[in-house]
């Protein structure tokens, strides 16, 4: 009996010895910097006594360099499961006052063992990094352990969400985890995120520029698009995992809970929202929050290709995934970032069995020789291999205009959209009415005694004929004409029906986005 | 049309593409560029910097009054400059950051040689006034560790070395340039003497 209370007594001594991480001082200088330790964001995160850590004695074997002489406590990095809105989660949170969380081959086997974890009980995957990045002394098996990581972040791709949080430095090789994850969270000052880090810049091309700069929080949300939440502190960003894992699936075979059935917010009025002059800009984001549950929306990479909207919301209580042309930036024109942000979030949906509704309301694709130059041929195209790829339910409702390849694009018919819903505004042409008439009545217009008032005269012609959703409802492009108002009801009913939707397609090992 | 003249004038035609009215125009072009240039520069921010802060006070106007959808449609704060040309159509809208600091493309100068990547230049074969045939060696330039070797992309004189040995350079600088009224020298020569040049691979 003494014998077993003595080993219990040991066993604690041993535990809180091990849950000091790097010791005091470390501790210390971790809260100074302004960021939490890896404990205190993991039992922030989570549901309040829900985590158990494993791997808490876990040694590394190194040798060299002095390796022999140091014990790391738990390796540098904490892993374990959870709960969050009572769903279980495995996460794991590297620990930054041992050793600087740097990777090395024990501290790998941690993280790919909550990895398989997470794939073999198809739970959602969080990696909280703050890390120095690979641990030089055990050379090679940190560069093996990295790549075990980015192996099992593939496999896991598409079967369970996996979330990425920056809370610190993520440097070199280390970043390939969370570019290969669903969406990456960053904090203001705190997260650095970058390959080449300023020192080697500076010294190989001599340009001088500094951390938060090249790779900071603000530099991820609006310029590279790598991060997809920006939270002022490490609070705001726990809030904001919890709100999104609210709408996702535990994995690809199951639904995300479903939540009771709201009405939107009275406040925003569909049939006001769109103004009625074609050319006068209003916020998506109103119109979604008009069709919406409670009218609750959680945009995603928000900062970034402003002009267009993707997002979660609910209708009738079950997630659904939003894309939206946004007129309040660069007249909701198409264009590489653009596209890039919308092929991603359609692959996301279409992975976990999210359907998507499509507000549609652009002009056309942005032009201009950088845009060119950088490929939007290639970029646009992921826009319609992501659609039309997709098997989930999808939902379009065209607002307004719907102009010549955007119209294709976005989610048309022709790409497999199950229901295609126009307003009495939309405007279903090749090309918007002056360019239009300037072309095929160019002779008229030439031969004209007054060029000008021809000219007015044929463009109200082509507008009237032409720049309205009737041709299209005539050939069945588009399943109804419907009054603003009754949209929210179309939507619901569309998703009702699809439910059980079965689209199959010949089979193939998988096709070739144009990457 | 004997072959020791041959050697000496061997320049090839100049490369197609190239326009130059005239030799008296050539000249004048490269006068010109020694010359200092205004400040465009400085205005051209400051115009910028302006045209910044009015967006990004508009753009709080209409953010703070977002939030309620009649607001949205009555009172919305567009600045009429702010408008987007899409086919006949100007649509009054937000520009975002990176479309107002896109770079506006210039067809590129085929007098200068420039570099692609920052480094620095460890060894020089040619002189200024030198006459150079395609694919000839001009420099070392050292780079991510690597010996590049700049080549001479067409025939030409070299009018002047503009780097030295040892100086560190950004992506863009200019390497070498080229004397652009001698290459139109040497193709109105052709033209006038019929030489017809063996093809030189």
């Amino acid at each position: 009996m003494s014998l077993l209370s003595e080993k219990i007594s040991d066993l604690q001594k041993r535990t809180a010895q091990a849950l000091q991480g790097g010791g005091e001082k470390a501790v210390a200088k971790q809260i100074a910097m302004g960021k939490l330790p890896a404990r205190e964001r993991i039992r922030q995160l989570l549901d309040e006594g829900t985590f158990y850590e494993y791997d808490l004695f876990i040694q590394h074997d190194a040798k060299e360099f002095g390796m022999d002489k140091k014990i790391l406590a738990g390796d540098g990095v904490v892993i374990g499961t959870g709960k969050i809105n009572g769903q279980p989660v495995a996460i794991y949170a590297q620990d930054f006052t041992v050793a600087g969380g740097s990777l090395g081959s024990m501290h790998a086997r941690k993280i790919t063992k909550i990895m398989d974890y997470a794939l073999r009980m198809r739970i959602p995957l969080i990696g909280i990094n703050d890390s120095g990045g690979a641990r030089i002394q055990e050379g090679v098996n940190s560069l093996a352990g990295y790549g075990e990581i980015f192996f099992r972040n593939t496999l896991n791709s598409g079967v369970i969400p996996q979330i990425s949080v920056i809370l610190g430095p993520c440097a070199g090789g280390a970043v390939y985890s969370p570019a290969l994850t669903d969406f990456v969270f960053v904090v203001d000052k705190i997260s650095k995120m970058f390959i080449t880090g300023p020192e080697v810049i500076k010294s190989v091309l001599g340009e001088e520029i500094d951390m938060e700069s090249l790779g900071g929080a603000r530099v991820h949300c609006e310029i590279t698009g790598n991060a997809h939440f920006f939270a002022e502190s490490e609070e705001q960003c726990f809030k904001q995992i919890k709100t999104l894992l609210s709408y996702l699936p535990a994995n690809n075979k199951v639904s995300a809970v479903a939540k009771k059935s709201e009405e939107p917010d009275k406040k925003f009025k569909i049939e006001k929202i769109v103004p009625a002059d074609a050319t006068a800009p209003y916020d998506v984001r109103n119109v979604i929050k008009s069709l919406t549950d409670s009218s609750d929306f959680i945009e995603v990479q928000e900062l970034w290709a402003k002009n267009i909207v993707v997002g979660f919301g609910r209708m009738d209580g079950k997630t659904v995934g939003f894309v939206a042309n946004q007129p309040l930036y660069l007249a909701g024109v198409l264009d590489c970032d653009s596209s890039d942000k919308a092929a991603k979030f359609i692959r996301f949906c279409d992975a976990f069995n999210i359907p998507i509704v499509t507000l549609e309301d652009m002009p056309g694709y942005l032009p201009g020789v950088d845009q060119e130059h950088a490929g939007v041929i290639r970029h646009g195209a992921k826009v319609l291999y992501a659609y039309s790829e997709a098997t989930v339910p999808k939902i379009t409702v065209i607002l307004r205009k719907a102009y010549g390849g955007g119209y294709i694009a976005m989610n048309s018919r022709h790409l497999r959209a199950d229901f295609v819903f126009a307003w009495p505004t939309a405007e279903i042409a090749v090309m918007g009415p002056d360019g239009a008439a300037n072309i095929i009545f160019r002779k008229e217009i030439m031969e004209a005694p007054d060029p000008e008032a021809m000219r007015k005269q044929k463009v109200a012609e082509y507008k009237e004929k032409f720049a309205n959703p009737y041709v299209a409802a005539s050939k069945g492009y588009i399943d109804s004409v419907i009054n603003p108002s009754d949209t929210r009801e179309f939507i619901l009913q569309s998703l009702e029906i699809s439910v059980d939707k079965y689209a199959g397609g010949p089979s193939k090992k998988h096709g070739l986005p144009p990457f | 049309m004997k072959k020791t003249e041959n050697k000496s004038t061997s320049i090839k035609k100049t490369r197609p593409g190239y326009k130059v009215s005239s030799l008296a125009a050539a000249k004048e072009e490269d006068a010109k560029v020694s010359q200092p240039k205004p400040d465009v520069k400085a205005n051209a921010e400051k115009a910028f910097d302006q045209k910044v802060k009015a967006l990004d006070k508009a753009e709080k106007q209409v953010h703070s009054i977002g939030e309620v959808a009649d607001a949205m449609v009555t009172s919305v704060v567009v600045p009429s400059k702010l408008q987007l040309h899409e086919e006949g159509r100007f649509y009054k809208t937000f520009f975002t950051k990176k479309f107002i600091e896109r770079k506006k493309w210039q067809a590129p100068d085929l007098t200068k040689v420039i570099s692609h990547i920052p480094g620095s230049v460890i060894q020089i074969f040619i002189k200024a006034g030198q006459e150079v045939h395609t694919g000839d060696k001009l420099m070392i330039y050292e780079a991510m560790k690597m010996k590049n070797v700049v080549n001479a992309p067409y025939d030409g004189k070299i009018k002047e070395i503009n780097v030295t040995i040892g100086e560190h350079l950004p992506k863009g600088a200019v390497l070498v340039t080229y004397e652009k009224s001698h290459v139109i020298k040497v193709a109105e020569d052709s033209k006038e003497h019929h030489h017809h040049h063996g093809s030189r691979r």
